[in-house]
């Protein structure tokens, strides 16, 4: 009986974090924040100091799991709280840069960072120690890496001290290298030109490790019986990957991954394996073009297209894929505009010689779309006809996020107390593992590694 | 018009072969001998794993090499189209069974091996038996019996690397051992003939990467017969390795030669060939920098790829080039970060490729009275002082030491090319270094061992006291159970302290013991000398 009542509490938070997601949606006035957070180090020189501290972080299920987790020394990005995971560290391309690590943890640490060359450790505090990969700091001391980021891209960073335990108690981030071309590509190609860009980390955690750590009995974790049970983007488990970032009640888990688009936007979503395990982050909604891998540009050597399409990626662990997502609407089969099959409103000069018939249904036909309307437009479905008669209320269930209307950014009749979690009337598509069992959290549904893309009206401003 | 290009084809085909056949002079096959054996490999932490390898042998198998995990590296020639194993079964022990070798990717005909699971008896080779719809199949090509010999041909051998393993029994049999490499080159140290997109095939050294794991309790179950229908383990359905193998050897700082190649020179193409003969996916990543991969398979790629990782699934073959820009050590580790052995750190999938020659040597030595080991902490590896007290190392290298005191001794510094009081110096190899660790001898002392926090006992039960003593603490030891307050309760007035360092007691706690509760401590003291004594670290539990 116990644990029955223990199994409702969750479901309960659920509810209250969507009733908060839209809430925050509705009337959260916050300044408009870019798409990545991060620390955005100072060019040409970037220094970030890093702290490796304790701390918890919030499960969707209620759990609060014991992590270790870089921190901003310097106490700005987050108020200097322990992140997970760790604080994503944004350069430019060719920057000389510094991170300086200190250790507030027990045991010995460091940072690795793969796909970058020629990085030089260096004690600033402290004796160190030569560690199996790297330079490391023992407790209270402090470590200095220094690297050129020559080649632009999405990369990862984490411990390469322990790295089977560390990088599971959340000593991992992301680091992202802007190319010189400018801040809205990702290489140094026009292929890789954005209008928008969301990170996903992916992650998991075994919590039975993390409670050994918590008590002290870290020589009782045995690796190899790895099993994770809570499987994380951006450090939070779905739907708090909805909530925004740096959103109060996840102190320790301030990303985010709600993905909002206009149709037709060029989405760079750049996804890193931070975990153990492999994970297929399937985006719905249409196929992406994945045009870079491990911080490289997909091309032959003579500039040859080797970026290809998919719905879903396998990001493997330390592994960093780039891809381009646009919703089009293409062959969504109608006009997700609303524009109707008559010409509305009557102009002036009513009837008039573009008031025509061609179909004889007895109404004007549909104009052509505006060059406005055509820049949002994917083609072949102007003035479609939604296919189906939206069937009687009595005879629907409704999901909170539906807004009354097939229509992007329309909204119709609703039951008193349905919907309302989707005041823009986007269209929102699930992302997520399709490794199924990690749409969970410790077992409960739905949760873990799952966010949306959404996709809204062209005169919703998104930040 | 497709027939007539076959032709035009096949009469180029021909035409080619034999250009090559009298390019490559002499040799016009590759042949091997293999015995499969028994072995028993020694993981780091003693443990002792029965395992079964394929073993070299001389023509007509007059002598023959121990087996090893992986097998010898079969390598064909360039130019070469034919390879021919002959394998002769020499698998012993409680449980045996037929062995063959297969070779994905490479075309030969085999005939499958059809046998009633119930009994195990062969029904048909080839094609599934008439109308027999419940045989198996055993084996993916022709058996060799236990104590027979096979041949296995291939005449067509394609260029590239290839996973050679048991085709027989696989679930059992590959993670018993049966497995190696094979590799063909294009031409002398050229991988895969130029693709006009992906040229850079040549390179100038190479080395092999071969993943594997180990889960003790298959081995142990085969080898001592408990492994099949109606025995103690049915299946591989609950395989979990314990042990994370890089050319069958787990990381471990002490052991064994710190790379597998030592010949790579400076600014030369390095080709490594990635291979996995596990049951579970690896991701091996190179650590400091990118490396092309340029084939997959065996098939080269139209075009090369730039990655500093690879999804490395059961039975996949890579191959990569790259070319360091300095002397020293590139670490490639697995980023599902199965990097220990069984639960010891460090471990498992981390190994090294020495690039430059290794020529400076480190040599330690330990100096006092007092005893105590050795340890490098970092990059390559290789000293275990005590047992592996010297080691070459690429000039340049900083190698890290760490010092650790038996029990009853203590550290008390460095000296020789090592400085420093702490227990962990750091010396830097561009010459032939010394460095000695000082031991020195404390008083005698008891460490208790167990129990010594977190376990749980319950009176009535028979429990074992354990204990370290070192420099001769007396001939007896009084133990005592005690909580945070009140008196102690006496376990054992007079027990002897034991032998070799070690001392145990068999504890058969009374069912009317007086101490109960989680916070309960043994406190353990000489006879002799009571300020020679020791405390449980943490409280245990001992429930009523």
């Amino acid at each position: 009986m116990r644990r029955n009542s223990m199994i409702r509490i969750p479901k309960q938070r659920i509810v209250i974090f969507l009733g908060l997601i839209a809430a925050f949606l509705l009337f959260d006035a916050a300044p408009a924040p870019a798409a990545i957070q991060g620390i955005t180090g100072a060019s040409p020189n970037p220094v970030f100091n890093l702290t490796a501290k304790t701390g918890f972080i919030s499960a969707d299920d209620g759990n609060h799991i014991f992590v270790w987790g870089f921190a901003d020394g310097d106490g700005a990005h987050n108020r200097g709280r322990t992140q997970y995971p760790g604080p994503t560290l944004i350069v430019n391309q060719n920057d000389n840069v510094t991170i300086n690590l200190t250790n507030q943890l027990t045991v010995p640490i460091s940072i690795i960072f793969p796909g970058q060359e020629g990085v030089n450790a260096q004690m600033v505090t402290g004796t160190g120690n030569l560690g199996l990969l790297t330079l490391e700091a023992n407790p209270g001391e402090t470590v200095r890496y220094i690297f050129q980021a020559s080649e632009p891209g999405t990369y990862t960073y984490y411990s390469g001290t322990r790295s089977e335990l560390q990088v599971e108690m959340g000593l991992f981030g992301a680091l992202i290298v802007r190319p010189a071309m400018g801040a809205n590509f990702a290489y140094n190609h026009a292929d890789s030109a954005f209008d928008r860009e969301y990170l996903f980390v992916l992650s998991e955690i075994d919590h039975r490790f993390h409670q050994l750590v918590r008590f002290g009995k870290t020589n009782q974790i045995d690796n190899t019986a790895f099993f994770p049970v809570y499987w994380f983007i951006n450090g939070r488990a779905g739907f708090d990957t909805a909530t925004r970032d740096f959103y109060p009640f996840l102190p320790s888990q301030p990303y985010g991954s709600f993905a909002r688009m206009h149709p037709l936007e060029r989405i760079l979503v750049r996804m890193i394996g931070g975990g153990r395990d492999l994970h297929p982050f399937h985006l719905h909604g249409n196929h992406h073009r994945t045009i870079a891998r491990d911080g490289r540009l997909l091309k032959g050597p003579t500039d040859q297209d080797l970026s290809f399409l998919a719905f879903t990626t396998a990001v493997g662990p330390g592994q960093t894929f780039d891809a381009i997502f646009t919703w089009t609407g293409e062959n969504i089969g109608w006009d997700v505009y609303g524009h109707m099959d008559v010409d509305n409103p009557p102009t002036g000069n009513f009837p008039g010689p573009e008031d025509v018939d061609v179909n004889g249904n007895g109404f004007f036909d549909c104009a052509d779309p505006t060059p406005a309307e055509a820049a949002v437009e994917f083609g072949g479905d102007h003035c479609k006809p939604f296919p189906v008669a939206i069937p009687d209320q009595k005879d629907l269930t409704f999901g909170p996020f539906w807004s009354g209307s097939p229509f992007l950014g329309a909204s119709g009749a609703l039951p008193p107390g349905e919907g309302g979690f989707n005041p823009t009337s986007g269209f929102l598509f699930m992302w997520h593992s399709h490794s199924e069992k990690e749409l969970t959290s410790n077992n409960i549904f739905p949760g873990g590694m799952l966010t949306f893309g959404i996709v809204e009206h062209p005169s919703v401003p998104i930040p | 018009m497709n027939y007539l290009r076959t032709r035009k084809f096949r009469h180029l085909a021909v035409a080619i072969f034999f250009l090559i056949t009298a390019m490559a002079g002499t040799s016009i096959a590759a042949e091997y001998w293999l015995q499969a054996a028994n072995l028993n490999k020694t993981m780091p932490d003693g443990q002792v794993i029965p395992m079964w390898g394929f073993g070299e042998c001389t023509s007509g198998f007059a002598t023959c090499n121990p087996p090893t995990v992986p097998g010898p590296e079969l390598v064909v020639p360039p130019g070469d189209n034919n390879l021919t194993v002959h394998l002769r079964n020499n698998l012993t022990g409680l449980f045996v069974e037929p062995v063959s070798i297969i070779i994905p990717g490479q075309f030969t005909t085999q005939a499958p091996v059809w046998i009633d699971p119930s009994t195990g008896t062969v029904t048909g080779t080839g094609s599934r038996p008439a109308l027999d719809v419940t045989s198996r199949v055993r084996s993916l090509t022709h058996e060799t019996a236990p104590g027979a010999t096979q041949d296995y041909v291939w005449n067509n051998v394609k260029t590239g690397t290839y996973l050679y393993e048991s085709g027989t029994h696989q679930q059992i049999q590959v993670p018993m051992g049966l497995y190696g490499a094979m590799r063909k080159d294009a031409a002398a140290n050229q991988a895969y003939t130029p693709g006009a997109t992906n040229p850079n095939t040549s390179y100038d050294s190479q080395v092999t990467l071969l993943f594997s794991e180990i889960d003790p309790a298959i081995n142990n179950a085969v080898a001592t017969n408990n492994y099949g229908p109606g025995k103690a383990m049915t299946s591989t359905n609950d395989y979990k390795p314990k042990y994370f193998l890089i050319n069958g050897e787990p990381f471990s700082s002490g052991r064994g030669a710190i790379s597998p190649t030592p010949a790579a020179n400076p600014s030369d193409t390095i080709l490594i060939r990635f291979l996995s003969a596990g049951i579970i996916d690896h991701v091996p990543v190179l650590h400091g920098s990118h490396m092309e991969i340029l084939a997959e398979n065996g098939n080269l790629y139209p075009f090369s790829k730039q990655q500093y990782s690879l999804l490395l699934a059961p039975g996949k073959t890579f191959d990569a080039i790259m070319t360091p820009a300095n002397g020293g050590y590139i670490h490639v580790y697995d980023r599902r970060l199965f990097l220990t052995n069984a639960a010891a750190s460090p471990g498992g999938m981390l190994t090294y490729i020495t690039v430059g020659a290794a020529n400076q040597l480190l040599t330690v030595t330990k100096a006092g009275a007092g005893t105590g080991k050795v340890v490098t902490t970092n990059l390559p590896g290789g000293i275990d002082c005590g047992l592996d007290c010297t080691e070459n190392y690429v000039s340049g290298t900083m190698v890290g030491l760490k010092a650790t005191a038996n029990p009853g001794s203590a550290f008390a510094g460095w000296s020789g090319d090592a400085a420093g009081a702490g227990t962990t110096t750091t010396v830097a190899m561009n010459a032939a270094k010394t460095a000695i660790a000082t031991f020195n001898v404390t008083g005698p002392s008891i460490t208790l061992t167990s129990p010594n926090g977190a376990e749980i006992w319950q009176r009535g039960q028979t429990q074992t006291i354990t204990w370290n003593f070192a420099n001769n603490p007396g001939g007896f030891v009084r133990i005592q159970a005690l909580k945070p307050t009140g008196l102690p309760v006496s376990v054992s007035f007079r027990t002897p302290v034991g032998t070799n360092g070690l001392g145990s007691f068999i504890w058969r706690i009374p069912a009317t013991f007086r101490l109960t509760g989680s916070d309960i401590k043994i406190k353990i003291t000489s006879t002799a000398n009571a300020t020679v004594t020791d405390t449980s670290d943490n409280a245990f539990t001992l429930n009523p």
